[in-house]
């Protein structure tokens, strides 16, 4: 169970944060290379000596946070989460959702992340490119003693850059997981219900967590 | 088999005679007594013989040997029965262990659909709680689900590598000849 939350909390959004080698069966391209890039830096963080040891638990998570940023892109996550709803919102509306989202995902599996093994390793096995500027890379993270799992990262180029909008777990799209679940909430109750569910949340979090 | 049979002609043999052809000699010369030199006057203790022995021996025990045949030749052919339907039961058994040895191929596929479908919803019950629009209850019960469709999987896997097993022992075949003539199951295609 503690092994499936870790790899459930990485895939979902930092899944590549888990890796301490990965390897590639072909020849990679943009989007696998930028997602690798990711990946090695996130892995620099956890490994730098300096940055161990929980005195340094929010230096060393804001390191990791820059890196992970710089690749996903929460503002069209938040909006293709949002689905329907993101068009009646107001600008403040959308950006304090974008917030608490991009929070939510942070703080939910920065944790996991922190708990990898070297025993886990990342194969990346495919990559496909379209046309339109969008991107699939599709990963298996090995587990010891358990079904691998498959995690593909979607991507959009914008403005030159490839950013993660979607990560799939086992068939799983987060995105229109939370879609679901978010389109339900404000359908039977309200937008407002929403935020305070997740501002709720987000206050759970920080108590938990001395750090933040 | 072979060790009645043999044990059959021994007891056979019975039912003839013995010949045996033999030299019987003798050599005495005992120092307190004379040498008779008389032919016809023979001491054992003082003389000397060479003589050729030829003999027959036959056992006439009233039936008792017809018996004794009856007897071994009823053991054999209780050994023979035996080997015969030994022959004629290898085929239904090499028959049902490759039966047994689909069926667990079978429940390999089905089970790997329920693990895989196990994992999906521990994913998105853990996601939904993450983001406190999913209650934790939904993940226990996912958790609980997904753990008991794990065991069934790897279960699965291993009653299928003891078919084989099965399959080998009765077929009397090494497993890696015999694996070639199966299909791959399905979670290592």
């Amino acid at each position: 169970m503690h092994m499936t939350y870790r790899w459930v909390g990485v895939g979902a959004l930092l899944s590549s944060l888990l890796l301490v080698s990965s390897l590639s069966t072909a020849q990679a391209g943009e989007p696998q290379d930028k997602v690798r890039e990711t990946v090695d830096a996130v892995l620099a963080v956890l490994q730098e000596k300096s940055l161990q040891g929980p005195e340094h638990t929010e230096k060393r998570r804001e390191k990791m946070r820059q890196s992970v940023f710089q690749r996903f892109g929460f503002e069209e996550m938040a909006q293709r989460a949002l689905g329907p709803h993101w068009q009646k919102r107001t600008p403040a509306e959308k950006k304090e959702f974008t917030t608490l989202f991009s929070e939510l995902l942070e703080r939910s599996y920065i944790n996991k992340i922190e708990s990898y093994t070297s025993e886990q390793k990342v194969l990346y096995t495919k990559e496909t490119i379209e046309k339109d500027g969008y991107a699939s890379v599709r990963t298996e993270i090995v587990v010891k003693r358990d079904a691998n799992v498959e995690v593909e990262y979607r991507l959009l180029k914008r403005d030159g850059n490839w950013q993660v909008y979607d990560v799939v777990i086992e068939g799983v799209s987060l995105v229109n997981n939370y879609r679901t679940q978010f389109n339900n909430i404000v359908s039977q109750e309200s937008y407002d219900a929403l935020v305070k569910k997740l501002k709720l949340k987000i206050e759970q979090e920080r108590a938990a967590s001395p750090t933040k | 088999m072979k060790a009645f049979e043999k044990l059959v002609d021994a007891a056979k043999a019975d039912y003839y005679p013995v010949v045996f052809f033999g030299v019987f000699g003798s050599l005495a010369d005992a120092t307190n007594r004379d040498r008779v030199r008389n032919p016809f006057v023979y001491d054992r203790l003082k003389d000397s013989a060479v003589a050729p022995v030829l003999g027959v021996q036959w056992k006439f025990n009233l039936g008792i040997t017809a018996g004794k045949v009856e007897e071994v030749e009823a053991e054999l052919g209780k050994i023979q029965q035996k080997h015969a339907l030994a022959e004629q039961g290898i085929p239904f058994q090499v028959r049902q262990a490759y039966l047994e040895v689909q069926q667990h191929q079978a429940n390999i596929e089905a089970t790997r659909k329920g693990f895989r479908s196990g994992r999906q919803w521990l994913v998105t019950a853990v996601s939904n709680f993450d983001l406190g629009v999913g209650p934790g209850k939904d993940v226990a019960d996912a958790a609980v689900a997904y753990a008991k469709l794990r065991a069934g999987y790897f279960q699965a896997i291993y009653n299928y590598n003891l078919g084989l097993v099965k399959l080998d022992h009765a077929a009397g075949r090494d497993v890696a000849m015999v694996q070639p003539l199966l299909p791959p199951p399905p979670h290592k295609r």
